[in-house]
């Protein structure tokens, strides 16, 4: 009963995404047999999945050398996000002099920090793993924040009645509370990371997902761009996932459903 | 001993004296914003009173935070902790081995009725376990003095009752003195031995009310003459009082 019940609600929530992808990919499909478009501008699907059949290790070696960026990076990214959260809500000074600029680091366009990443560090790993942290770490501290901040004061003022001290309400209420808030923001940070490799890449790189776009694109293999792209989100919707398994773990009262009542 | 918000403008109590002697349960009744929930956190020790003093076995003790079992009007059980986790979370927070402090909470919530739910998170309960596994946290973090406010005020009218003629089977048992808060007229007459009727702000102790209708208590006591002439005094002072019943509201502090 509760594994069917439970079967059930998987399908229902795999299922119309499925069908939706399908159906636009089919429909792709059909636009480019009816218009009898230009492969070079337009590639149909099936030309694509072809572009990725041809040579499927070229896809595969390039996208792990993306996804080493993209762990890496977020979890410095997480790493500072994090300790950045704490700081900012437990030091006052502290807060008043580096929030401004945590918001200020945003307005910054990226490529161009990462430009000058790759004049400082060369072609190395290490200018994407910083454009990606650098990407990661914002959604992250602003969370952590959050949930530090929006703590119950009512459940403080209960820890206090039993005679608990700073540490203890910090350990016992605080960080609990905040932890669903970190993993949202962890999850926006893992979505965008994608993004961040793929810049680092782009102002210089010798692999990588990113870097095989740009060489594809010049040539005008569409076909290869296109399987590319959807390599690069499959990587997105994998990290995400992966983020979104470990929150399952981590904080399972989170997503507990409620029992009937008796 | 008095009281006044910390802006200093309005006085929140005054001259209120009252007393809970061992294994009594006494009542605060009063209208809702008289300032009820500021005499709990003075006693608990939260704040501290602007003149007098809470005296707790005779003496005069500015450290006796931690030493009465304060539940409030939200069963305020976090959703992070298991029920058992929660229950025995006053016990680690003093200092009790964790797992010492969780068998205790297992032996408690054995006693009422939730046993099978030690496990579960908050969550799945129903408002009613839910106040009980509160109490049992209660319990457990003090058992000589429990300051209960309003601890049903949330709840359904049946499952108020039912919790109510529970509360007193459980108080029985034990040997605790409890302090209680509600502004339901018939719940302060069903459980107390003595009713404090407070006015409005400020607040002050209106009339003492001993009730001596015997125990046990059974729900239909409601309905004897005895209980209804408690009830009359009782809402006369409150409709008397200095604002009375619908004089000026004020949000609880």
């Amino acid at each position: 009963m509760d594994k069917k019940l439970r079967l059930r609600r998987g399908l229902s929530a795999t299922l119309p995404p499925l069908l939706f992808g399908i159906g636009v990919i089919a429909l792709w499909e059909l636009w480019t047999i009816i218009t009898n478009s230009d492969p070079r501008l337009f590639p149909p699907p099936s030309d694509v999945a072809h572009a990725f059949i041809d040579d499927p290790s070229l896809y595969i070696r390039n996208a792990k050398t993306t996804a080493i960026e993209m762990v890496l990076g977020f979890g410095v990214g997480a790493v500072v996000g994090i300790a950045l959260g704490l700081l900012v809500t437990y030091s006052k000074p502290l807060r008043r002099a580096v929030y401004p600029w945590l918001v200020i680091s945003q307005t910054i366009p990226i490529p161009a920090v990462a430009a000058v990443l790759v004049t400082w560090f060369g072609f190395s790993i290490l200018p994407k793993v910083i454009v990606v942290a650098l990407i990661a770490f914002f959604p992250i501290s602003v969370s952590t924040t959050d949930g530090l901040v929006s703590v119950d004061s009512q459940m403080i003022q209960l820890m206090r009645t039993f005679g608990a001290n700073r540490v203890q309400i910090f350990r016992e209420v605080r960080i609990p509370h905040a932890l669903p808030h970190v993993f949202t923001g962890m999850k926006v940070a893992a979505a965008f990371s994608v993004l961040g490799a793929v810049f680092g890449e782009w102002v210089g790189a010798r692999g990588g997902l990113g870097y095989l776009l740009l060489i594809k694109n010049r040539s005008v293999n569409t076909d290869d761009v296109f399987a590319i792209i959807a390599v690069l989100a499959t990587l997105g919707v994998m990290f995400f996932g992966l983020i979104t398994l470990i929150e399952r773990l981590v904080i399972p009262w989170h997503f507990d459903n409620r029992v009937e009542d008796t | 001993m008095n009281f006044s918000s910390p802006m200093g403008t309005a006085a929140v109590l005054q001259d209120m004296n009252i007393s809970v002697g061992h294994h009594e349960f006494v009542s605060v009744l009063g209208p809702s914003g008289c300032g009820k929930s500021t005499l709990f956190n003075i006693i608990a020790g939260l704040i501290e009173p602007s003149e007098g003093k809470v005296m707790v076995d005779g003496q005069s003790d500015s450290g006796r935070i931690g030493q009465c079992g304060y539940m409030m009007q939200r069963d305020l059980l976090m959703p992070w902790k298991t029920v058992a986790a929660n229950v025995a979370l006053g016990r680690i927070v003093k200092g009790y081995p964790r797992s010492e402090a969780l068998n205790a909470a297992r032996k408690i919530l054995d006693r009422y009725g939730l046993g099978e739910y030690a496990d579960h998170y908050p969550n799945q309960l129903s408002g009613g376990m839910r106040q009980r596994a509160a109490l049992a946290r209660t319990f457990l973090a003090a058992e000589e003095l429990l300051l209960l406010d309003e601890p049903f005020g949330a709840l359904d009218n049946l499952t108020r009752l039912r919790m109510q003629s529970w509360l007193l089977d459980v108080w029985q048992d034990s040997a605790a003195s409890i302090l209680f808060i509600t502004h339901d007229v018939d719940e302060a007459i069903r459980l107390s031995d003595r009713v404090y009727v407070l006015t409005e702000r400020p607040a002050t102790v209106a009339v003492t009310l001993e009730v001596g209708i015997e125990r046990p208590r059974p729900y239909e006591i409601v309905l004897t003459p005895e209980f209804a002439s408690y009830k009359t005094e009782a809402l006369n002072h409150l409709h008397t009082g200095a604002g009375a019943l619908f004089g000026s509201e004020q949000p609880d502090s």
